[in-house]
């Protein structure tokens, strides 16, 4: 199961030489530990194509997006759950089919949409449509849902304010939904490629994904330079991953229970 | 908190309806008059940086016009781009494009035909234009307008390995000539040193390419287009000999294929005796071989033949008028004698004029490389592929269904062949249909 | 601290300034979603209607594009494609990751260490992905031919491999299939098993939530009266996790159907890999609207048919499924 992880952090310790031996499954050296270990490739890699700026990107782009997420999906979802309103089911089931279109079928039409408005090859164009996730909306109305209906009208009596319900009493007891959401969204932000790819041209904007491919792509035969490109675009994911693997797990199972 | 949080989300559409609104309004004419050219292409790497300092030149002796490189990096993505940008409105003011993007461009009325250019004020006198390479002209003319103009164009060139000649008993002075010798060459190349079926060094590698192909089927008599011109012809019996050669070359015991370019690194590492590419090969490949490389035409057969690759530059319609008299000086100065000699010397793509075969810098690369220059003058004998409306995909059924079936194993190249012509032929028509349907010439 | 609504108390009924309110929260949610999914989908139905060539629409073509999918074999051959990987994949995965997860809901102590090793590939991105498997599956200096070498077997080609895995396995026995019958290719099986190795720890988490809402009554029960592993397995556990079962397939099917980014990145040049039999549905789109005269028009056709067989197939698994779902 992590074989293939191990071979990747191997090859990308491997001499360009040492990577062209035909490799020998059984055999602990050379195939999986070098007889010449080295972290050239590393330097070369980080070096060769702008992947600090990729990175920096990334983060920005994961950084804008997650906060957007969990702004519009709280109020909306609130609406979704608390209100009262005409029509409140039908618009939502609304939405909710909207998850089911696959994504090919908007996606020539959204370039050029996006490209009347001029936003194509900016940061707009990678954030803007992101910032709200229907399947968020979703899953924090659910969780909105279970906190009686009684306190709501209590607080309410009470005087408080319908955005203070919101933001002092909800979101405090969603923290788990919220966590979710935003690891869903960091790591669906961080992970995105075929959005960005046909987004963007320049260099200056490159997110990781689309970086490392075409990073692979010029690359040719150089499976030591791919590799490490490769383990360090997985690092930050997987560190993370590491500290809160059980919220992370948690959150995908939790999103399953109960469609 | 209700206050804060509101501000907030205002703040938020504030800056982003801002931020749109001088993207949008950004006009071509930055502030101080001069005028913007934006130009797309797919150089990266090395042709970049030859690009880019051109580019720059022109820039600094030509004030009031400033050319905006956008590099894509590969030609897919640029097409992709022209696409996209054309779908919305919204094209760059000149773009590099092949000859079969070109003529759908010239359909779908997104381009002005610089013939426009080269007649007016500030065009091409008489003897200018002559010295452009007629095969040029041709190439770039659909229904006697000239619509492109030729920007980095290449041919086909056979790189050998004289270490490996030598040491196999051929001259390396002498690179192959014909078909025979091709092939006889290459078996002598070919070693398998241990005996296990699996040579250690080849004769010759290459690519599943339309190119290789082509060259084959022309230096056959044969043809891609009947003499009609609105159908494919490369079907038959002189294509389906070059198409049986091009499989004795790479998928026999003399050759092999790789994808991508992993041929080229074989050669660099002296494992294959001959590969051919593109005259551009060598800009990537120099300095990476440690021994004597051997450059030369690629071989003839019934009569020599090669087609010319590389792309052509076109200046869109939604462009401004200053925008577009702008874009065509930075042609006509790029395609210059000087520049487009110093652009063949910094990229190994060849000159657009005759006359920059003579420049100085152009002269000390052919002594620097040598067999460079019988490679180059291949373009007085050179043709081009089809650019009839439909070709775009023709080319890619030709490349999937017959000559990559072909090298991987199929024995009935006929067959092979047939299947991508209908599949050819059927496109062609359809756009031929169209063309007809909705009028569309360009002109409109 | 008391706040008044912003909204005038007066003229306007409880219901309606509920409704307004209503809409100005649900508004930053609702822009996003209805420019960027709701036009989108509503102009691709559109653009379907009309003849695009390199991206400008050239005129009305009604129909017509539609019917032309009926006779285009390039889509019937992407479609083909799709359909191996589909097969491919759900069964396989529905069942591997099910065992999978009934053993690891024995074994309590180590089980949050598996079940981290498994949902590795999950997070991991998938380029990433696609660039170490199609390394791994190197036909000369790939780890996949090394450990076949290691047994015994004879290397293979993966993904430039053009012939179909039925008639490979065929012409070991000395039979030769015909073209028709041969299957997918062992391209597309080694990009199967990538998106195998990948996806199935995310199943594997959905189930042992699923079986970890099974009481244990139910459990203890079965072993008073004296059932099996087995029976247990197919009286209790299947049953009791079937709306789970349910959504994995579901799931599963959507998304394998719109494989792209493996086909893309690791059938890389020509895509659409050897002889075009890993050009999938979602790669033919993006070819056709992107690629080869920027036809988004007849693109738009194919995604909405894409549309079709993915709600069509939901559609038809929750009838099939449904009644055989046991809720409790």
């Amino acid at each position: 199961m992590i074989l293939p992880f191990i071979w990747m952090v191997s090859t990308s310790l491997k001499t360009p030489q040492e990577t062209f031996i035909p490799p020998d499954f059984f055999h602990l050296r050379p195939t999986w530990i070098p007889d010449k270990v080295v972290f050239s490739n590393y330097v070369q890699a980080w070096s060769e194509v702008p992947f600090p700026r990729y990175f920096l990107n990334t983060i920005f782009i994961a950084l804008c997006t997650v906060s957007g997420v969990l702004i519009t999906s709280c109020l909306a979802a609130y609406a979704f759950a608390k209100f009262d309103f005409p029509g409140r089911e039908t618009l939502f089931v609304f939405f909710l089919s909207m998850m089911i279109v696959p994504q090919a079928v908007y996606l020539v039409p959204s370039f050029i949409i996006l490209s009347k408005l001029g936003w194509v090859d900016t940061y707009l164009a990678l954030i803007v449509p992101w910032l709200a996730q229907i399947f968020s909306i979703f899953l924090l109305r659910q969780q909105f849902r279970t906190i009686p209906n009684d306190y709501y009208d209590a607080a309410l009596i009470d005087g408080c304010s319908r955005m203070g319900f919101l933001w002092r009493v909800l979101v405090p007891l969603s923290k788990p939904t919220l966590v979710t959401i935003g690891l869903f969204s960091l790591l669906g932000s961080w992970n995105t490629f075929i959005w960005p790819l046909i987004m963007t041209n320049s260099d200056k904007l490159r997110p990781i994904q689309v970086g490392l491919s075409y990073f692979a792509q010029e690359q040719g035969t150089e499976y030591g330079l791919m590799m490490a490109a490769a383990t360090f675009c997985v690092a930050p994911i997987i560190i993370i991953y590491f500290i809160a693997q059980k919220q992370v797990i948690e959150s995908y199972a939790r999103s399953g229970i109960k469609g | 908190m209700h206050v804060a949080v509101s501000k907030a989300k205002v703040i938020r559409i504030v800056l982003v309806f801002s931020i749109a609104l001088t993207l949008t309004c950004s006009g071509r004419r930055s502030s101080d008059g001069t005028v913007e050219v934006t130009f797309w292409h797919a150089m990266g790497g090395p042709l970049g940086r030859v690009l880019d300092k051109l580019i720059d030149e022109f820039n600094a002796t030509h004030p009031g016009i400033r050319v905006v490189s956008v590099s894509m990096g590969r030609y897919t993505a640029l097409s992709q781009k022209i696409m996209a940008a054309v779908a919305a409105g919204k094209p760059p003011t000149m773009a590099q494009a092949y000859e079969n993007w070109t003529v759908e461009l010239i359909m779908n009325g997104s381009i002005v035909p610089i013939e426009k250019f080269i007649e007016g004020p500030s065009g091409l006198s008489a003897e200018s234009f002559a010295d452009i390479l007629p095969v040029f002209i041709k190439n770039n003319s659909w229904d006697d307008v000239i619509w492109s103009f030729p920007f980095n164009k290449s041919v086909r060139a056979l790189f050998y390995n004289k270490d490996l000649f030598r040491e196999v008993g051929l001259d390396p002075d002498h690179p192959p000539k014909t078909w025979q010798e091709y092939l006889d060459f290459a078996r002598r190349l070919t070693k398998d040193v241990d005996g296990d079926g699996n040579p250690e060094i080849w004769g010759t590698a290459g690519q599943v390419n339309v190119w290789m192909f082509g060259n084959l089927l022309i230096q056959n008599g044969g043809s891609f287009l009947a003499p009609n011109g609105e159908e494919v012809a490369f079907n038959s019996p002189e294509g389906v000999e070059a198409l049986a050669f091009m499989k004795k070359l790479l998928a026999d015991s003399v050759g092999f294929v790789a994808s991508g370019f992993e041929y080229q690194n074989d050669f660099l590492a002296g494992k294959v005796g001959m590969m051919e590419g593109s005259t551009v090969s060598l800009a990537f490949i120099k300095g990476k071989y440690d021994f004597e490389l051997g450059i030369a035409p690629i071989p003839a057969g019934k009569r020599p033949g090669v087609l010319i690759a590389g792309t052509n530059v076109v200046i869109f319609a939604k462009a401004s008028e200053e925008e577009q008299k702008a874009a065509w000086e930075f042609i006509k100065w790029f395609t210059d004698t000087e520049q487009t000699a110093r652009w063949a010397a910094g990229t190994f793509y060849v000159p657009v004029r005759e006359s920059a075969f003579k420049s100085e810098i152009l002269r000390k690369r052919f002594e620097e490389f040598p067999g460079l220059e019988d490679a180059f003058a291949q373009l007085h004998y050179a043709t081009f592929e089809p650019k009839i409306a439909g070709w775009y995909a023709g080319r890619r059924y030709l490349a999937e269904r017959s000559i990559e079936a072909v090298l991987r194993g199929s024995s009935d190249i006929k067959e092979a062949l047939d299947r991508a012509a209908a599949k050819a032929n059927a496109e062609i028509r359809r756009l031929k249909r169209l063309k007809q349907k909705l009028g569309l010439t360009g002109k409109g | 601290m008391t706040k008044h609504s912003i909204l005038p108390k007066t003229r306007i009924s409880k219901r309606h300034r509920e409704l307004l309110r209503a809409l100005l929260y649900i508004s930053p949610a609702a822009a996003i979603i209805l420019v960027f999914r709701v036009l989108p989908i509503v102009a691709a139905f559109g653009v379907s209607f009309y003849y695009v060539m390199m991206g400008k629409i050239v005129g009305f073509a009604g129909l017509s594009q539609y019917l032309m999918l009926l006779s285009d074999s390039e889509f019937w051959n992407a479609l083909l494609n799709t359909t191996y990987f589909v097969v491919g994949t759900v069964p396989v995965s529905l069942f591997l990751s099910l065992f999978i997860a009934v053993l690891l809901n024995q074994k309590i102590r180590a089980l949050g260490l598996y079940r981290t090793i498994y949902f590795l590939p999950v997070v991991t991105s998938l380029v990433a992905v696609a660039i170490v498997w199609k390394w791994i599956f190197h036909p000369r200096l790939g780890l996949f031919n090394s450990f076949l070498d290691a047994i015994g077997l004879n290397p293979l080609m993966w993904l430039e491999e053009p012939r179909g895995v039925f008639a490979l396995l065929a012409s070991r026995m000395g039979i030769e299939l015909p073209a028709w019958m041969g299957g997918p290719s062992l391209a597309l099986v080694a990009i199967t098993i990538t998106n195998l190795w990948r996806g199935i720890g995310y199943n594997i988490v959905i189930f042992l939530a699923g079986l970890q809402n099974i009481p244990n009554e139910y459990y203890e029960a079965a072993r008073i009266d004296g059932a099996n592993r087995f029976q247990t397995f197919w009286r209790i556990t299947w049953p009791l996790i079937s709306p789970t079962t349910f959504y994995v397939v579901i799931m599963t099917t959507i998304v394998s159907f719109q494989v792209f980014t493996l086909v893309y990145l690791m059938t890389g040049s020509p895509v659409g890999g050897p002889l075009g039999t890993t050009k999938v549905l979602v790669y033919y789109i993006f070819e056709k609207g992107f690629e080869s005269g920027g036809d988004m028009g007849y693109a738009s056709c194919v995604a909405l048919v894409l549309f079709v067989i993915v709600l069509g197939l939901t559609l038809i698994q929750r009838r099939l499924i449904e009644r055989r779902v046991h809720y409790y």
